[in-house]
């Protein structure tokens, strides 16, 4: 499955930025004590790509963007931008943009001061760097607010003169660290479309961070999924969905359901009574007859309320665009599916269906021998 | 790396200077108490001979009673005053605040200035005694103690206490003493602390209006006997200290990390900010 | 709890009696002195509406004006060296980490922050008074600072016993408006070129200045109103306005002009209360912007 990216909007003449340059990140580590916080860790982000790190709390994908931007020192490793060395360059040397998670605005100065400060710093002339902070404002939206203070804006239009501000001196890269994570539900999925069509349009080579996954689905080109202080899988949103490398990934992307199974060959489970084959990526180093759990999403699982089924219903929840069962196999598992509601079947506690798998296995996971 | 050596250089340089300048009046002074003895050599005479001094014990025992006056008159006026508000009067919140905060605009001088000018011709038993003293000590002390007291109270949920105890019939003098007083113990206690503390070491008011309170006796031995002034100038700063660090511990856990005038001070500057900021309004808890 | 209009209003207004106590209080105590000391400023020895009174505070002929002009200078330098050190030490104290420290150094400043008066006075001169243990271990050295001009008992004097509590009032008050300074400032700042010094420049000075003028505020009230120290130290060496008034009323200064304490002290109520008025317009705009 591929993703379709729209066409690159024609943008107001941002020669320099469209195409982007690459940003590469080689065997990076720093260390807090007996932490890891980046441990050989390297990724190459190609020109005008959108790559997502996603990951849980600590896993380091903060300290790696705050490594492109200097704010971090690296223990070992080096950062390029754009075939140049910066890893010992000060941050304010560097030419990166930043948007922050929260609070980044400085409180002394409007909208458009700030949007402008950039600018203010290279000594560009007051007329003209309130031109170029005006027509950002305009890019993001919020040009009737420029006379503003921060203090006076909402969350959502604090973000978004910040991503004008970080992109108004036109730097080589842009950097977000959990740029929606402390904004409410609604103003966080329009602006997360906002962010991209703007990345887009300026065709800026662009480092996105966030723990949230459908984030980093809906806007990334390639997503690298991180733990503990490494890069577990890097690719398109598609693919780290849908054929994971690892446990983790699978269950880390969205959401898994466990079905008992058993090898009967090398590249072949026995699950749900049928026979599947295993995917290259989906487990190696299994043999016939081992006991395993495979891993699917829940809407690969098919489930039919049929009266002499297999399984029995423990409870369906109605989610408007879904419906969710979890269903008992005869041994005891819980498996849970999710089907669109359009298929109209009505699922009441107690009653008997049957289970089919569609779709790819996500994974396989050897069980741990029981004690 | 640099920049962080760098920085605790810094710290540790900046705080050995001041720790020095904080400190060494304090050794100064132990050492210049000690060189009472004759011909240099050191010696604990001046604690004795404070000791002895006459006057010391009489002026102790005056400014002990003033000060306890004072807290007397604090929590009796403003802890029934503060609850009431609370309770029953919203609006005149910000009122009082604002009139707990006047005494910060009328120098001490200018005080005994205008008592001695409008109420010279009462009764001698109110200003010919220290009475009057604990009676004007109250205000110097009202921008701090009714702070505390405020603090105190609005720490509690107080209308939700007042209709539990009253819906299972406690009357309002039972209510008093076992509900709300209790509670508001640390702001009580803040309160009574940064009383008695400014009322034991004024000078002003006391020393103008002609009152032998312990600071003002204090400046009277000095002529005499440096050395036993000194003396008894450590004691009177380290029983202070105690007292406002007592106040820090009583009042820990509740507040930022400030004590004494400190908090009443830097709470009350806060006050006036918002009370200025949001007039009429109910600052948020 | 329902009860009809004019029921709670009644109960309003009966529960409005409880605030008399403390309003009378504080009338009695407080407004009606500070009254008659603004009134009985304007009134001649006759008892009638003068200006003579101000006048002679503010002729250049008489010593009052001069009294008022050192207690300002006092209060402005003590001010601003105990802002330019205190914050200093805000600075430092704010870049440590050590929670335990910093909570044991801002107690220290509540408790500095109160020590003034007689026993801070009589400590400075144990320590560099003329006979002070200081003194004596400089004279050794071949530097006795009071063969060079320096005297405890002068201005100069006076500035360095007020620092003693000035300097940790400054930092209380500092240290919420530079914590407050936000971590992101200074990164975005960075990311978008700008130097260390650029930053402070544009944006960390700019946020700090209104609570920095607050609490220059807040030192000048505090030492312009200060006595016990003054007066323990210099006995009226040192021209001050509350030293005069106190003088005045210890009858050791005689004037003919009956009133002449309560225009000094009329002009001491006005110099304060502007200050406090300023400070609350400054705070106004912090509290506004570091929302």
């Amino acid at each position: 499955m591929t993703i379709t990216v729209p066409p690159r909007a024609e943008s107001l003449a941002r020669e320099r930025t469209r195409g982007g340059v690459v940003l590469e990140l080689v065997n990076c580590r720093r260390t807090y004590g007996k932490v890891h916080a980046l441990d050989a860790f390297s990724i190459t982000v190609a020109p005008g790509e959108l790559v997502a790190l996603l990951g849980p709390s600590g896993c380091g994908k903060t300290t790696a963007l705050r490594a492109v931007a200097g704010l971090e020192q690296l223990d070992e490793g080096r950062v390029f931008v754009g075939g140049e060395d910066i890893t010992h360059v000060s941050p304010h040397r560097r030419n990166v943009g930043m948007v922050f998670q929260a609070y980044s605005l400085f409180p002394n100065m409007n909208a458009l001061a700030n949007v402008a400060f950039g600018l203010e710093v290279r000594r560009v002339p007051a007329a003209e760097r309130h031109k170029r902070a005006g027509e950002l404002l305009e890019l993001v939206g919020l040009a009737p607010l420029a006379e503003r203070y921060p203090h006076e804006l909402s969350g959502g239009q604090q973000q978004r003169v910040a991503l004008a501000r970080a992109l108004c001196v036109e730097p080589r890269l842009l950097l977000l660290d959990e740029p929606l994570s402390a904004l409410d539900a609604k103003v966080r999925s329009q602006l997360r479309d906002e962010i991209r069509r703007i990345q887009l349009e300026v065709g800026i080579t662009t480092l996105f961070v966030t723990h949230d996954q459908e984030e980093a689905l809906s806007i990334a080109d390639r997503v690298g999924v991180m733990r503990a202080g490494r890069l577990e899988q890097l690719g398109p949103p598609a693919e780290v969905y849908s054929t994971p490398t690892s446990n983790f990934v699978a269950e880390f992307v969205g959401s898994v359901s466990r079905l008992p199974g058993e090898m009967k060959a090398p590249d072949t489970v026995a699950v749900l009574g049928a026979r599947l084959a295993v995917p290259a990526s989906a487990g190696a180093g299994l043999r016939a007859g081992q006991k395993v759990d495979v891993l699917v999403r829940p809407e690969s699982i098919r489930m039919r309320p049929t009266p002499d089924g297999p399984a029995v219903v423990a409870r369906a929840s109605f989610l408007g665009a879904v419906v969710r069962v979890v269903a008992a196999l005869p041994d005891g598992v819980e498996v849970t599916s999710t089907l669109p509601a359009s298929e109209g079947f009505t699922f009441p506690a107690g009653a008997r269906a049957d289970i089919d798998l569609l779709g790819d296995i996500l994974f396989v996971v050897a069980r741990p021998p029981a004690t | 790396m640099v920049a962080v050596r760098r920085k605790r250089t810094f710290r540790w340089v900046v705080f050995g200077l001041l720790g020095f300048y904080v400190l060494a009046p304090m050794a100064a002074s132990i050492q210049f108490s000690l060189e009472a003895g004759y011909q240099g050599h050191l010696s604990f005479i001046a604690y004795s001979q404070a000791i002895a001094e006459p006057g010391l014990a009489a002026s102790l025992i005056t400014s002990v009673k003033v000060a306890a006056g004072a807290m007397v008159i604090t929590l009796v006026l403003l802890v029934p005053t503060v609850i009431l508000v609370n309770l029953r009067l919203p609006r005149w919140r910000a009122v009082l605040d604002a009139v707990s905060l006047l005494p910060l605009g009328v120098p001490a001088v200018v005080i005994v200035l205008g008592v001695l000018g409008v109420y010279r011709n009462l009764p001698d038993i109110i200003t010919g005694t220290p009475v009057i003293l604990a009676l004007v000590y109250v205000i110097l002390a009202m921008p701090y103690s009714y702070r505390a007291i405020d603090s105190g109270v609005r720490s509690l949920d107080l209308h939700t206490l007042v209709d539990a105890s009253r819906s299972m019939g406690a009357g309002w003098g039972k209510l008093f003493s076992r509900v709300l007083l209790p509670n508001m113990r640390s702001g009580i206690l803040a309160a009574a602390f940064l009383t008695v503390a400014l009322s034991l070491g004024e000078y002003a008011i006391a020393s103008i209006m002609g009152f032998m309170t312990f600071p003002v006796w204090l400046v009277s031995v000095e002529g005499n006997n440096p050395y036993v002034a000194v003396a008894l100038s450590i004691a009177a700063l380290l029983v202070t200290w105690i007292l406002l660090v007592a106040l820090a511990l009583v009042g820990s856990g509740k507040r930022r990390t400030t004590t004494g005038f400190g908090i009443g001070l830097v709470d009350a500057l806060d006050e006036a900010e918002t009370s200025a900021s949001a007039p009429g309004a109910e600052p948020a808890t | 709890m329902k009860s009809a209009g004019s029921g709670a209003r009644r109960f309003r207004f009966l529960a409005a009696i409880g605030v008399v106590p403390f309003l009378g209080y504080v009338a009695f105590f407080l407004i009606i002195p500070a009254g008659s000391v603004m009134i009985q400023a304007f009134r001649d020895n006759n008892g009638r509406l003068s200006l003579s009174n101000l006048a002679t505070v503010l002729s250049s002929q008489q010593p009052w004006l001069h009294s008022y002009v050192v207690s300002l200078e006092l209060s402005a330098v003590s001010a601003l060296i105990a802002a330019v050190l205190g914050l200093v030490g805000t600075v430092a104290l704010v870049s440590s980490s050590n929670l335990l420290a910093r909570r044991l150094v801002t107690t220290a400043c509540g408790v500095l922050a109160n020590t003034g008066g007689v026993p801070l006075a009589f400590a400075f001169i144990a320590t560099i008074g003329n006979a002070g243990v200081a003194t004596h271990v400089l004279a050794e050295i071949g530097f006795n600072p009071y063969d060079h001009g320096f005297s405890l008992f002068s201005f100069t004097g006076l500035v360095i016993v007020y620092l003693y509590f000035l300097l940790p009032l400054v930092v209380l008050l500092t240290l919420p408006p530079v914590e407050a300074l936000r971590r992101e400032w200074r990164e975005a700042a960075a990311t978008l070129g700008a130097s260390p010094r650029s930053y402070w420049q544009k944006v960390g000075l700019p946020v700090l200045t209104p609570p920095l003028i607050a609490t220059l505020m807040v030192l000048f009230m505090d030492a312009f109103a200060a006595y016990a120290t003054a007066q323990a130290l210099t006995t009226g060496s040192v021209p001050l306005v509350p030293i005069e008034i106190g003088a005045l009323l210890a009858g050791n200064v005689v004037s003919n002009q009956a009133n002449l304490g309560d225009a000094l002290g009329f002009g001491m109520i006005v110099i304060v209360v502007a200050a406090g008025v300023l400070y609350v317009l400054v705070q106004r705009r912090t509290a506004r912007w570091l929302r």
